[in-house]
């Protein structure tokens, strides 16, 4: 499914990642554990193309996607919080990528109202991302990011900042979500309790650079 | 906090200078104020002599270009803001005569405003230089004229004013009509046209002819960069109209006294010797003498073209609103 | 605090009403006419000159954004090195006097085709893309990336992202900027006296020809009516029809700008376009300071005049210019600042609006307003030094209570709460909590106010001086003057003026 091999990435004169691969098997989750600062998002940002690569390959389904553009790879991408649209409501939010692939209001409302059956938000259509809850707002997110039923999820801390009762009901929302929609997905997350609850393979960050 | 109160000892002191130096220049009368408009420059220490005969010192206020101190001295008539005003032109006296602006006024200096030639430019292509308004309007000096628009500049009024007065009442309009024909350029004031549009100036400029002054000529010379011994400019004497500055005493002032002698000072051998250089004027005083780049280089037609300052304030508007309704 | 507050408010009130409201109010009193107000909006004349402000204007605007928002993106979403600089070099017209942003414009087109539309285009743009960049750029500082970054996985193309994310984020305050902009554009005079053409003329231009060269104030009068109307329509119309603004996402790390995916080349081709804009005039005044037009060579004439006793031709050395225009621009920033805080503070919904009129006021009116309003004792102060830097900070205080306001409201409840259970007075509470948070505001409305004291050259132009001539009045002046010293002078003075500026500017 995924392959990133030998990957580099720099901030100016600061290395954040050297000569990481990593393998992501088609249908598997898979966690990457590391403390903060490992470089764990960076390497979520450079499998989804928001940022530029010093070195290394990147491949989806055996496709060279190295400098294809963010908006082209179709990939998932759930944010540590806090990146819902401001100015759209939550069915907008859910939509949006769906209107980006030009697809009728039809099949978005469709798409929109079985999403957010899912995520057991069905009335909350309307409303602003700002009345939200925290839970509430992580699950809109997992939603947008499954409307365009991309191939790749990834989830970047998804659990981060919610009191333990949302954190768990939301845990269990996610993995229901994820095996529902069977896509291939990877969570990095600096729990390693979280990381065994949801995924096949855990992997230390620092396993992945390899030496030169 | 203690930026805050810096600020308020500042705040206050400036406050507590302002008002000792407005009561210390009210209360004594041995300081004497010379409205003027912003180009007066004159020598300095010219003041010197003057206050050693009469023990007052000159304040020179300076109030904007020649119309803006009109404008100020029209709507302060009565209670001015200062004691004497120097320069008031023959385009303006009308008006401060009626608003009664000035309660004695005299003319202090004289200059022209005339057509000057580039002198290389008619050389090099062995072109004879127009020696008058009707060359202007001949098809070998199309394109060639840059002159200003008289109603926001002096030297661009001056020229529309002596046009009237050589063409009369009837036929100027028709002269304008040609000079457009002719392709005039017209700049917005007397610095785009003398810096930017001719050629004298400018390696980029393209007008060899520019509406400027007579005086112009020598004062290239005193204010060149590198010395030069000859002017670069000409003068078309035929076009100069005659502009006269006048000075006086303003209504109001509770100086009268020490006003008077200090236009007297003024139209002095003294200081109107001083003038030709500071100001590039020629002194009304027949007694002065001109300085020698002046004799030389200054244009001073015998026969100027000239206009009564009250028929320029009466027909001012209309001959304006015709000449924009020509070129707009 | 309320009672206070009140108190507070006196302050301002007293100096707006005394050196604003009184002298503007004067003026409309004695000069308002209604039969030559009926005059002035029929003729059509005046028709096409209030047209042409007004399409000039919209068009500045448009021009400005096109260069402007670009550049004010480049530099608020990307950090790279030298963007300190650079920042200062657009940031350094605004405050300059539009004598030294017009004669480099003048400087660069050639000479006998550098007035009309397009050199006025050129300077207004390059006055107002600090605003651009001043307004929009902390906004646009504050839009979460992971926005944008959610977006483009989701397949919005950076043009999509743009309208569906970022201008939503953005468009209050580019709403904001563009109004500022066709304000200062609506009512340009130095620019459009300079570079217009004599055919291209403002309202404000045309007030002054009006009030000065034909004497006729009731014209002028009836024209500044008409141009506060049309300002007044213009801002309800804009007002009415932007949105509340969402609110602020949290501060991030500009990303690097070897690490983004954005093409170095939009990066640098946004920058390089704004930075021509902005340099090239600058530059070209830099070159004219040191090359002579007449002579066709090389000369350092004019920055040896500046050290000289006299500039050439006037009363008065390059030193006493810039310390008379250094000295005001301080005095009016220690007027205006403080009482632009106590506005601010004093939270006077009324009192917020008077403040905001010196805006939309011609310097015409205000002008005449102070010569006849302060001519008898003992208020006789028009010709008194100090009015000029008083008359400075009436003409900033619109800006600097605007930069101070979003600084004031943005501190949180709270914190006031916080400090008040801790034993603080209301007063020791604002000069310890409240006072060190909109610091860098503070010092945001110092340089504005010092800078419009630098440039103004409107209503001062109506105002007396005895020695006290600044940087503005002063290259006028010598390029007035016949002879090539003088043009020298003019251009090593307004030099000297653009190095500072931008050595200031990349600071601040």
């Amino acid at each position: 499914m995924l392959k990133v091999s030998h990957l580099s990435v720099s901030y100016g004169k600061e290395k954040i990642l050297t000569n990481v691969s990593l393998t992501v098997p088609t249908g598997s989750t898979t966690a990457i554990v590391g403390p903060s600062g490992s470089g764990k998002s960076t390497l979520l940002h450079a499998i989804c193309g928001l940022i530029t690569i010093e070195s290394g390959q990147i491949f989806i389904d055996d496709i060279d996607v190295t400098s294809t553009p963010a908006h082209r790879r179709n990939i998932g991408l759930v944010s540590q919080s806090g990146d819902l649209f401001p100015t759209m409501t939550v069915r907008e939010n859910i939509e949006f990528g769906l209107r980006m692939d030009k697809a009728d209001a039809d099949t978005r409302a469709m798409r929109s109202d079985f999403l957010l059956d899912l995520i057991s938000l069905a009335e909350y259509g309307k409303r602003m991302p700002d009345t939200l809850s925290g839970g509430q707002a992580r699950r809109v997110a997992v939603a947008r990011a499954l409307a365009r039923k991309p191939p790749l999820l990834v989830m970047d801390e998804p659990l981060t900042g919610l009191d333990a009762e949302t954190h768990d009901e939301l845990a269990t929302d996610i993995k229901r979500l994820i095996a529902e929609t069977a896509t291939t997905a990877i969570i990095v997350t600096h729990d390693l309790d979280e990381a065994k609850f949801f995924a096949d393979v855990v992997i230390d960050i620092r396993s992945l650079t390899e030496p030169e | 906090m203690k930026k805050i109160h810096l600020i308020a000892v500042l705040l206050g002191s400036a406050i507590v200078a302002a008002s000792c130096t407005s009561s210390s220049s009210e209360n004594t009368t041995t300081e004497v104020t010379l409205v003027a408009y912003d180009s007066f420059t004159p020598e300095e220490g010219i003041f010197d002599a003057f206050t050693e005969q009469t023990g007052a010192t000159v304040k020179v206020v300076t109030a904007g270009d020649t119309g803006t101190m009109v404008s100020k001295a029209i709507l302060t008539a009565g209670n001015p803001e200062g004691d004497v005003m120097w320069g008031i032109d023959n385009t303006f006296l009308s008006r401060a005569q009626d608003a009664n602006v000035l309660s004695s006024y005299e003319p202090v200096d004289e200059g022209d405003i005339c057509v000057n030639y580039d002198k290389e430019w008619f050389n090099e292509r062995a072109i004879a230089v127009p020696t008058s308004f009707e060359d202007l309007v001949r098809p070998e000096y199309a394109g060639l004229l840059t002159v200003q628009d008289p109603v926001n500049s002096s030297p661009g009024l001056g020229f529309l004013l002596g046009t009237i007065a050589h063409f009369g009442d009837n036929n100027w309009e028709q002269y304008w009509r040609a000079l457009k024909d002719n392709k005039v350029n017209m700049a917005p004031d007397w610095s785009s046209a003398y810096y930017e549009a001719f050629s004298a100036s400018s390696d980029t400029g393209k007008y060899p002819l520019v509406v400027s002054y007579g005086s112009s000529p020598p004062a290239e010379v005193v204010f060149a960069e590198t010395p030069i011994t000859e002017p670069t400019t000409g003068v078309i004497e035929a076009t100069c109209f005659r502009q006269t500055e006048y000075v006086g005493v303003l209504r109001g002032t509770k100086n009268t006294e020490l006003a008077e002698k200090l236009v007297e000072y003024l139209l002095g051998k003294k200081f109107q010797e001083s003038m030709p250089l500071t100001l590039f004027v020629f002194p009304i005083n027949k007694d002065a003498i001109l300085p020698e780049v002046f004799e030389k280089f200054a244009v001073r037609p015998a026969n100027p073209l000239l206009m009564e300052p009250k028929k320029i304030e009466d027909n001012r508007e209309s001959w304006l609103d015709t000449w924009r309704g020509l070129f707009s | 605090m309320t009672r206070s507050q009140h108190g507070l408010a006196a302050a301002p009130w007293v100096f707006l009403g005394v050196f604003f409201v009184a002298p503007v109010v004067m003026t409309l009193a004695i000069f308002s006419d209604i039969t030559v107000l009926q005059e002035t909006i029929t003729n059509s004349f005046f028709i096409k000159i209030a047209w042409f402000s007004l399409w000039q204007a919209m068009l500045s605007v448009v021009v400005t954004l096109l260069i402007g928002l670009p550049a004010t993106w480049a530099l608020s979403r990307v950090s790279f090195p030298g963007s300190q600089i650079l920042r200062g070099i657009l940031s350094a017209p605004f405050v300059m006097p539009a004598v030294v942003v017009a004669s480099g414009v003048l400087a660069v087109l050639p000479a006998d085709n550098n007035t009309g539309l397009i050199p006025i285009l050129w300077a207004h743009a390059m006055f107002n893309i600090s605003v651009v960049l001043r307004i929009v750029g902390p906004r646009w500082e504050l839009l979460d990336q992971r926005l944008e970054h959610a977006a483009a996985t989701l397949g919005a193309h950076p043009m999509h992202t743009f309208r569906h994310i970022v201008w939503p984020h953005i468009k209050n305050s580019t709403m904001n900027a563009a109004l500022l902009i066709f304000i200062y554009c609506f009512t340009s005079f130095g620019v459009i006296v300079i570079v217009g053409g004599f055919q291209r003329r403002t309202m404000e231009a045309e007030i002054f020809t009006q009030a000065i060269r034909l004497g006729d104030t009731s014209t002028a009068t009836a024209l500044a009516v008409t141009q506060i109307a049309m300002i007044g329509l213009v801002f309800t119309i804009v007002r009415t029809r932007s949105g509340r603004e969402i609110s602020a996402q949290h501060i991030q790390r500009r990303p690097p700008l070897s690490s983004t995916t954005h093409n170095r080349w939009i990066v640098w081709g946004a920058i390089a376009s704004a930075v021509a804009v902005v340099g090239l005039p600058l530059v070209a005044t830099l070159w004219r300071s040191i090359y002579s037009r007449s002579t066709q060579s090389f000369t350092v004439s004019g920055w040896e005049s500046l050290l000289d006793a006299r500039l050439p031709g006037m009363a008065y050395s390059a030193t006493e210019v810039l310390t008379n225009s250094a000295m005001f621009a301080l005095l009016a920033a220690l007027v205006c600042v403080p009482l632009s805080l106590a506005a601010v503070v004093s939270n006077n919904r009324f009192l917020f609006f008077v403040s905001s009129l010196p805006v939309v006021v011609s310097a015409a009116t205000l002008g005449i307003g102070l010569i006849i309003t302060f001519d008898v004792d003992p208020i006789a102060w028009r010709s008194q030094w100090w009015l000029l830097p008083v008359v400075h900070a009436v003409i900033a205080f619109p800006l600097t209570t605007r930069t101070l306001h979003p600084a004031y409201t943005a501190i949180p409840t709270s914190l006031r709460h916080s400090a008040t259970v801790l034993g603080a007075s209301p007063l020791r509470t604002f000069f310890h909590i409240e006072i060190p948070i909109m610091k860098s505001a503070l010092w945001r409305a110092t340089g504005l106010s010092a800078a419009v004291s630098l440039g103004e050259f409107g209503a001062t132009s109506f105002l007396s001086r005895s020695g006290t001539t600044t940087m503005p009045i002063a290259i006028s002046q010598l390029m007035g003057t016949v002879g090539q010293a003088p043009q020298q002078a003019a251009f090593a003075l307004s030099a000297t003026f653009i190095i500072v500026t931008i050595g200031v500017m990349s600071r601040a």
